[in-house]
């Protein structure tokens, strides 16, 4: 019977494997709400089916493949399922969680804090909006009284300026400028 | 970068921030295609939105809070009055699998290979045996030997049939990985079977497929390597492919992956086609057509790799699917699920892990009865 998935096992799951999910599936749906209650549902269903799985298989692997699963179905109900484009974002057919799971190293968080710092104003006020509140775009322009084109033209802004920031810091693969 | 400078930037980043309609993601997926410049300014975009939303969760996250929302959609989590009973059904539940608890019938482990534990090549068995027509050929060749003696082209002809022995492969109910003569590897799928003689890399390469299998084969310019079934022909230099063949119909098919592969009937290569990767041919011996196509099943070989993929496909298409590859016996309760789609991939999982990712996807039910699983559901609109 030891073999079955029990409580602690299983809270202890979910306190260390939640935020990489979060992050695995946010790369999917690109929305934080639906992220976070995406990786909710994956484990209400491993929960309700724990009597199912097979605890001699890595658990990760079970979790992985319904929170991706989940993310493209919900990509799907958009309509903004676009294989190539997945493809190209190195997250279709099969993308790795265990790349995603270790999150940022303490420099590279300071190295963003940084550069949000040393946006404009305005640009760095919509940016936080985006960021920390998860506003959509409609919500930003409503909550700043400015136009949605305003919006996105600050958010574009302020991700270039992040880009030459960072370059040096988001890991290989970059070509070389 | 065409329109503006800013338009694509702009674009990316409403991409990224899920602001963009399905038409644009489109548009962008084009013009990423269209350069690498494009794809690789995209890149660095993804990236540091990728760092930024990692750092967001990171920050923001908190998964102590996140398991107090958790919690009460836990079934026998909830309140801590009814956690001992919870728990104790389901200890009862945890031998059986199915969460409703519809019966009490054990679930016997499904399927019967396990795609991780079962990967490496099996023990191959060889059957040697002579063929009828050998048999009718060597009374021939008596009787032409005796009436004839000095005909020294029928003596020889009978040296070569009696000497050629036959080799033939068969897969029990497992994959069967091997490797011919010449080098060349084949898998043959659970319940196939390859046949050649002992000639074959030496005069030529000529095999008997009944059923499907999957082959490598090793590039020999000088000796084609062909499949027959019936009269149907499938010939190839060098080059790798997928192969299904009913001895029983003639009838035969190929997907093909790398190289170049022709086929045709009988003698008639220069009416035969020749197919390219990505593509797939038919032979039908009853009318002598041959059909090419671009393959459109990514399941093609799933039956060997067990990596399966699902773009909003019908649920019966699904278990049709996982049926072959898994050799399971699953069926739907009611045609209403039918309707129901899935996009969704897999790799290497075993049956049990497949079903019940199908299960909480779209809310269904699994029961196993003496003859297969069933799947029950309220079925999708």
């Amino acid at each position: 019977m030891g073999n079955t998935l029990d409580k602690t096992t299983f809270e202890r799951l979910f306190r260390d494997e939640f935020k990489g999910l979060v992050l695995f599936a946010i790369q999917y749906v690109k929305d934080y709400e639906a992220a976070r209650e995406i990786v909710q549902e994956a484990f209400i269903g491993m929960w309700d089916k724990r009597a199912q799985i097979d605890l001699s298989r890595p658990v990760k692997t079970y979790l992985s493949t319904t929170v991706r699963n989940r993310s493209l179905n919900y990509l799907r109900d958009n309509k903004k399922f676009d294989t190539r484009l997945l493809a190209q974002e190195n997250l279709f057919p099969l993308a790795s969680y265990e790349q995603t799971d270790r999150l940022v190293e303490r420099e590279l968080q300071d190295r963003i804090q940084y550069a949000i710092s040393e946006l404009p104003e305005k640009c760095r006020e919509v940016f936080l909006l985006s960021r920390n509140e998860h506003l959509k775009y409609q919500a930003i322009a409503d909550k700043l009284e400015i136009s949605v084109k305003t919006v996105e033209t600050q958010m574009s802004k302020a991700l270039q300026h992040l880009r030459i920031r960072l370059k040096d810091y988001l890991g290989s693969g970059y070509p070389p400028s | 970068m065409s329109i503006n400078d800013t338009y694509y930037p702009d674009l990316i980043t409403r991409y990224l921030s899920g602001e963009a309609f399905p038409e644009e993601i489109s548009a962008l997926s084009e013009w990423i295609r269209s350069s690498p410049d494009h794809a690789s300014l995209f890149d660095e975009f993804r990236k540091t939105w990728k760092g930024v939303a990692a750092d967001q969760v990171e920050q923001q996250v908190d998964p102590a809070k996140e398991w107090e929302l958790l919690l009460p959609k836990l079934t026998g989590l909830g309140a801590p009055g009814k956690e001992r009973r919870a728990q104790s059904t389901g200890q009862k539940d945890s031998r059986f699998g199915i969460r409703d608890s519809r019966s009490g019938i054990p679930q016997p482990t499904i399927g019967n290979r396990q795609p991780t534990t079962s990967r490496e090549p099996k023990v191959i068995q060889i059957e040697s045996n002579r063929l009828p027509w050998q048999v009718i050929m060597i009374r021939a060749s008596l009787i032409a030997a005796i009436a004839l003696v000095l005909l020294i082209p029928i003596w020889v002809g009978y040296r070569y049939f009696t000497t050629s022995e036959v080799i033939r492969l068969s897969a029990s109910n497992e994959i069967l990985e091997a490797l011919l003569p010449d080098g060349s590897m084949i898998s043959l799928n659970a319940y196939s079977s390859l046949t050649y003689t002992e000639d074959y890399g030496k005069t030529n390469r000529d095999v008997f497929l009944n059923g499907e299998g999957y082959f490598e084969v090793n590039r020999d310019s000088l000796l084609p390597f062909m499949i027959s079934c019936g009269n149907s022909r499938l010939e190839v230099l060098g080059t790798s492919f997928y192969a299904h063949a009913e001895q029983d119909a003639g009838d035969m098919g190929v997907v093909l992956v790398d190289g170049s592969v022709a086929v045709y009937f009988d003698e008639a290569r220069s009416t035969g086609k020749t197919i390219i990767p990505g593509e797939k041919a038919e032979l039908i011996q009853s009318n002598q057509r041959i059909i090419v196509s671009p393959n459109e099943d990514p399941n093609f070989l799933a039956w060997k790799t067990y990596h399966l993929i699902f773009l909003d496909d019908r649920l019966d298409m699904i278990i049709k699917t996982l049926n072959k590859v898994y050799q399971a016996n699953i069926s739907l309760a009611n045609e209403t699920l039918t309707s129901c789609r899935l996009t969704a991939s897999f790799n290497q999982q075993s049956l049990e892990s497949v079903l019940s990712v199908i299960q909480v996807t779209m809310d269904l039910q699994a029961e196993t009865t003496s003859s297969g699983i069933i799947l029950y559901g309220r079925g999708c609109n």
